[in-house]
């Protein structure tokens, strides 16, 4: 028998006979008209529960038990996995995102009163630390309510109050909230674009090396959170002036931080929008692309556009493709030098989230199977990798090593990033199921 | 499983006559003309892409891999008597230079044969393999012999506790002894091939050596990465070199064993190979700009050599078409076609008026590199390869 002809056995046995084998990184890239009836191998059904089960008797028992300030109102985030408070402070950012959370989760998913009532009290304890005109919003406060430090140095807690007040708006009719809402947008974007001194935080290697960025440079997160805040903020009440903005940020967001180049989005630009000189910033890529683009991606099957969807999808697929760690699984958060091929180390929690929502969304409107590949691959790396539960904890790690390892010691528990990715995955099954597993159709 | 009626986007027939193409009417013809030396035997292979010879020095590395082109194409593609001869003169010219003892052949001579640089492993391990095709031509019988003998040699010295063995990465600690990927890669390979023609338990026991030395010591499961580097005693060292990864040669290596497990019909072996193919490869891609690193210096860091080498890409796909061949893989099938295209659009000099391809581009921009050597081994041993593939999966006609 000649070797070459040998391996009759190899045919549909081995290891590669299986359509997908391995970890394939760059997987399948057809779509498939089929009905939608599972994610790689767990039924819609299951998904449901298991997601329902995560939301309902993970997260919000957690929040119950160690997070709601139920006297003061707000959040009181820095708690290890074991409950223990390392201090009560409470952060403009978590209060505004848990006030969406509890809002949204009241308008859309579980009409309970109770949350409501956690929305209203970290209402009533952030406006209370409202800041002057023409200023940030503090970063910190204590438990209750006196301001710690000055203002915040960049716009993103003022952005999570305004989303958090538009939610509410509509789950306490309370539409001033909204109009408070929009008072904020217009500050943070005549900040943004015209106070001389404007400078936001950069964090890891870069920030202990003391780099800073060059004066009124633009940055990428700051154009998706402000079209994502205004996006929903047109859901509840139609504003050209609002639209003008929304359609700016998109415009930032998907050409001008777009670099053809390598087909990535870079998280900082000059003011004129032209590539920053100092290599340290010129290729820096962060997962807000990821991020972005699902936020798009809704405003795109709103406007019925399929050419925007796709283009958004093809780029997220790109995205997540070139984050994910080979070695040891999940995505990189920061690619800090495209040429150079250097990553900063950790993986996060959030930047998973933002692909389940984005992937979930490509599935219910185009059925593509390389978003049910990389849906299940990053849903199985959370549950595998930083989800509490396996070291018997509740809740999820949030910002661990490379090689996601268990710090008991570590002190933030999440409300936002999980929450939210549960709850839209949760409708967007929904959506599905109700079509009788088809998918959408919104773009004929 | 059926084989696939297309492969990097052509019917099998048109890409068998591509690699036809490249092979017979533009390699091998300029080949011909620049590097092979009819006046003394051997191979000049330090020239420019455009043909233009920057010296006529050889080396023991080119003339045992020329020796194994040539003999191939004899053997196993054609039986031209013309390609035996340059593998045979390569042999004359190379065996006059052979070193008394438990020594290695010089690294590099003069176009006429005088010694210039002091010899390493690599080029005896070559010379041996070019020998052993030789030798499988009529007449040539001897040659298996003298192979058998130069790898013996090379895998007593590589034994030794005092070998003289360094790594290529001069930054990296001095360490005593090393076991070495790349030593046990080029060693399974003669070994495997030498027992093609002959049983050998010498041979066996070596080719055993190899596949457990690649596949469970050198085989890190911290990362499921193989290292390069080990101690002398197969333990990992407590240093840098734990954390090295070359995933060039680990891919490399990697189809030579898959083709041991063809020779021993073994399809665990088969199997548990190819999956590490795949990993090292997934591992190597570069995401951003597409094609493959070569040397993942740092794991845990994750830090690179960033210059891409036509040789890994040559070899990956040569690992591809096995597993295209042997499982009929869609993940092999659409990795042959992203790396085909790659190679294709990469390295391909013809782009810019030139006859070959490019070695050693850097990783964006290919037409700026300086390239100042043919290669006359990875290139060309992957056009026949997969020539060779690809007309049995036709003449299969949809079964693998």
């Amino acid at each position: 028998m000649k070797r070459r002809t040998f391996f009759p056995a190899a045919a549909g046995t081995g290891v590669l006979a299986a359509g997908i084998p391995f970890s394939c990184k760059l997987a399948a890239k057809s779509t498939s008209p089929v009905r939608i009836t599972d994610i790689e191998g767990m039924s819609l059904d299951a998904l449901h529960k298991e997601l329902h089960s995560e939301l309902f008797d993970i997260f919000l028992p957690l929040m119950d038990r160690w997070v709601i300030d139920r006297e003061y109102g707000g959040f009181m985030c820095n708690a290890r996995c074991d409950g223990v408070h390392t201090n009560m402070n409470k952060r403009t950012w978590y209060e505004g995102r848990g006030i969406w959370v509890y809002s949204f989760l009241y308008n859309t998913i579980d009409r309970n009163p109770k949350h409501l009532e956690v929305a209203r009290k970290s209402v009533e304890f952030i406006l209370k630390t409202t800041p002057p005109k023409n200023t940030l919003w503090g970063a910190w406060f204590t438990r209750e309510g006196k301001q710690i430090g000055g203002p915040d140095t960049d716009i993103y807690s003022d952005i999570f109050v305004a989303e958090g007040l538009q939610e509410f708006a509509v789950a306490a009719n309370q539409m001033w909230c909204l109009d408070a809402a929009k008072t904020i947008v217009l500050k943070i974007m005549d900040i943004y674009d015209n106070s001389p001194d404007y400078q936001t935080v950069i964090s890891g290697t870069m920030a202990a090396g003391g780099a800073k960025l060059p004066q009124g440079a633009r940055i990428l997160g700051h154009w998706m959170l402000t079209f994502r805040l205004i996006f929903q903020m047109l859901q509840k009440r139609l504003d050209p002036q609002l639209e003008e903005i929304a359609a700016r940020c998109q415009d930032a967001f998907m050409n001008k931080h777009y670099n053809p180049e390598y087909g990535l989005f870079n998280e900082y630009r000059n003011h004129d929008f032209s590539p920053i000189q100092d290599e340290r910033f010129r290729d820096y890529c962060v997962g807000h692309g990821h991020e972005g683009l699902w936020m798009v991606m809704e405003k795109a099957v709103q406007d019925k556009d399929k050419k925007l969807f796709d283009t958004c999808a093809e780029r997220l697929k790109r995205m997540i493709e070139v984050f994910w760690d080979d070695v040891y699984g999940g995505e990189f958060q920061i690619l800090t030098n495209v040429d150079k091929n250097q990553w900063e180390m950790s993986k996060t929690l959030w930047l998973h989230t933002e692909i389940l929502i984005g992937t979930m969304m490509v599935i219910e409107h185009t059925g593509a199977d390389w978003a049910k590949f990389w849906f299940a691959r990053n849903q199985r790396y959370i549950r595998d990798k930083l989800d509490l539960r396996n070291y018997g904890y509740q809740g999820w790690m949030l910002f661990p090593d490379r090689k996601a390892t268990f710090d008991p010691n570590y002190d933030r528990i999440c409300n936002f990033h999980k929450p939210r990715q549960l709850m839209l995955n949760l409708l967007a099954i929904e959506r599905i199921q109700k079509q009788g597993g088809k998918i959408s159709g919104i773009f004929g | 499983m059926s084989t696939p009626s297309t492969l990097a986007g052509m019917t099998l027939e048109e890409l068998r006559d591509r690699y036809r193409h490249d092979l017979y009417e533009e390699y091998l013809p300029f080949v011909d003309r620049c590097v092979i030396d009819r006046k003394y035997g051997g191979f000049l292979c330090h020239a420019a892409p455009d043909g233009i010879h920057v010296n006529t020095e050889k080396r023991a590395w080119y003339e045992g891999r020329g020796i194994w082109i040539y003999s191939y194409l004899h053997n196993k593609m054609g039986r031209d008597p013309g390609h035996l001869e340059i593998a045979a003169k390569s042999a004359e010219f190379t065996l006059r230079l052979k070193p008394e003892g438990d020594a290695f052949w010089p690294a590099s001579f003069t176009r006429v044969g005088q010694p210039l640089t002091e010899g390493e492993i690599y080029g005896d391990l070559f010379i041996a393999l070019g020998l052993q095709e030789l030798s499988k031509a009529p007449g040539l019988e001897k040659y298996w012999d003298e192979a058998k003998g130069i790898l013996m040699k090379c895998l007593r010295m590589f034994d030794s506790p005092d070998y003289p063995g360094k790594s290529f990465r001069p930054e990296l600690p001095d360490i005593t002894a090393p076991r070495m990927l790349g030593h046990w890669m080029i060693m399974i390979r003669i070994a495997s091939q030498m027992l093609e023609s002959r049983p050998d338990s010498e041979l066996e026991s070596l080719a055993d050596r190899c596949v457990d030395a690649v596949i469970n010591r050198h085989f890190n499961p911290r990362f499921r990465l193989v290292n390069e580097v080990l101690n002398h005693d197969f333990s990992r060292p407590d240093n840098e070199y734990e954390r090295w990864s070359y995933l060039g040669h680990a891919l490399e290596v990697h189809w030579f064993i898959l083709d041991e497990a063809l020779r021993r019909r073994d399809k665990q072996l088969f199997d548990t190979v190819a999956e590490r193919f795949s990993r090292h490869l997934q591992v190597a891609w570069d995401p951003v700009f597409g094609g493959v690193f070569r040397s993942l210096d740092d794991v845990y860091e994750y830090t690179w050599m960033l210059d891409k080498i036509l040789l890994f890409h040559c070899e990956i796909l040569i690992g591809l078409i096995m597993l295209v061949e042997h499982t009929g893989s869609p993940w092999a099938l659409e990795w042959y076609d992203r790396a085909y295209h790659y190679m294709k659009n990469t390295f391909d000099a013809r782009a810019h008026g030139y006859n070959p391809w490019y070695t050693v581009p850097d990783r964006i921009d290919t037409s700026k590199m300086k390239d100042e050597r043919v290669d006359n081994y990875h290139y060309p041993q992957h056009l026949m390869l997969n020539l060779q593939a690809l007309e049995r999966m036709i003449q299969r006609k949809g079964t693998s």
